[in-house]
């Protein structure tokens, strides 16, 4: 323990002087503890908060040049739809909604068979409907990423909205 | 160290210099750790993989909340001075050199500009309770452009980083996004946590 020697020198150099009076002992153990429970806490607070930046570049809208066509065999349109839903479509001239979700076995699939099929060209058009939440935007986009897919974010047009309420049964669908 | 007692043994360790050295860096970790700056909204904000760090420095914060007001922070004082200074000038607030500085002790900020005046002449401890409305971003009225303009023309190196609440309808992001794009700025972060 951390002792503080009350007794006197005495005078003697160097010499043992053993205290007939209680020495005044302090013990320092929970104080230490507490410390590092202290330092330990500010610690994990200073560096584990740090929040992380995802790149997103967009294509230009200002260009005055038309937009690169795509082949339709090496597209894909996926869609972002309300309360956590996901639908997706290949063909454009006869498009034909599919449901698939955020899972490994939804979306991530389909990224990683399209990449496989078409590797370096295959992208993605990704529209999300304007009352579907950010976060599934971003879950999206870090699948993409993280599947090395090439994408691009799109405004949905009304044709694609009607589709995704056809498919919810909230319009009847086309004759 | 353990002490060979004369009469009695007795194994003590002197704590003295682990205490001193514990509390040495509890002082270092207590001095630098940053206060984390009152925010007028809290937001929480969506997880995604490992992507790099959020720079501390040169990022125009745009801050996005549930309900899709938009809020305008900078990190840097001085800056925040100056576009407000901007503002006032062109929008033609009457903000005096007072209000300036009361305003731009704030570092996030979400309200149209007719509101700044009122904002400005509240305590520090009133303005927490002031509902800002967020900043205007609609294609009749979109004040977001000029607070971005005048933050640019502060410091041409600022990145853009955009914190949304994960519940943020999208159309609400876009609109935010548009503003960008319409002033040719097609690089954007998204700053989000990390996925546990």
């Amino acid at each position: 323990m951390a002792e503080i020697d009350s007794s006197q020198g005495g005078g003697k150099k160097g010499g043992k002087v053993r205290s007939k009076k209680a020495s005044t002992k302090v013990d320092m153990t929970p104080m230490v503890d507490l410390a590092f429970l202290l330092i330990t806490f500010f610690m994990l607070a200073t560096t584990l908060s740090k929040p992380q930046a995802m790149q997103l570049n967009m294509p230009d809208k200002n260009n005055k040049q038309d937009p690169p066509k795509l082949k339709e065999s090496e597209s894909m349109t996926l869609i972002i739809g309300e309360k956590n839903k996901l639908y997706y479509y290949t063909s454009i001239e006869k498009p034909e909604l599919f449901v698939t979700n955020y899972g490994a076995k939804g979306a991530r699939a389909l990224f990683n068979e399209g990449n496989k099929l078409h590797p370096g060209k295959f992208t993605i058009v990704v529209k999300p409907m304007p009352k579907s939440s950010y976060k599934n935007m971003v879950d999206m986009v870090d699948e993409l990423n993280l599947t090395e897919s090439r994408f691009a974010i799109l405004d949905i047009t009304p044709q694609e909205m009607q589709l995704v309420w056809q498919k919810e049964g909230l319009i009847p669908q086309n004759p | 160290m353990a002490k060979k007692g004369i009469n009695k043994k007795s194994i003590s360790l002197d704590m003295t210099a682990m205490c001193d050295m514990a509390f040495l860096l509890l002082t270092f970790f207590i001095l630098t750790a940053k206060m984390k700056a009152a925010e007028p909204v809290q937001v929480e904000i969506p997880s995604s993989q490992p992507a790099e760090k959020v720079p501390e420095q040169g990022l125009i914060r745009i801050t996005l909340a549930p309900d899709g007001r938009i809020f305008f922070g900078l990190s840097e004082f001085a800056n925040r001075k100056e576009v407000l200074k901007q503002l006032n000038e062109s929008k033609k607030i009457g903000l005096s050199a007072d209000d300036l500085d009361a305003l731009a002790s704030e570092e996030t900020i979400g309200m149209p500009v007719e509101d700044l005046k009122e904002y400005a002449s509240l305590s520090p401890e009133e303005r927490g309770d002031f509902l800002q409305e967020g900043i205007p971003a609609d294609s009749a009225n979109n004040e977001l452009q000029y607070w971005i303009t005048y933050a640019k023309s502060t410091n041409p190196n600022y990145k853009f980083g955009i914190k949304a609440d994960q519940k943020t309808d999208y159309e609400h992001y876009n609109k935010v996004i548009r503003s960008l794009q319409e002033l040719r700025y097609n690089k954007f972060s998204l700053i989000t946590s990390l996925e546990q």
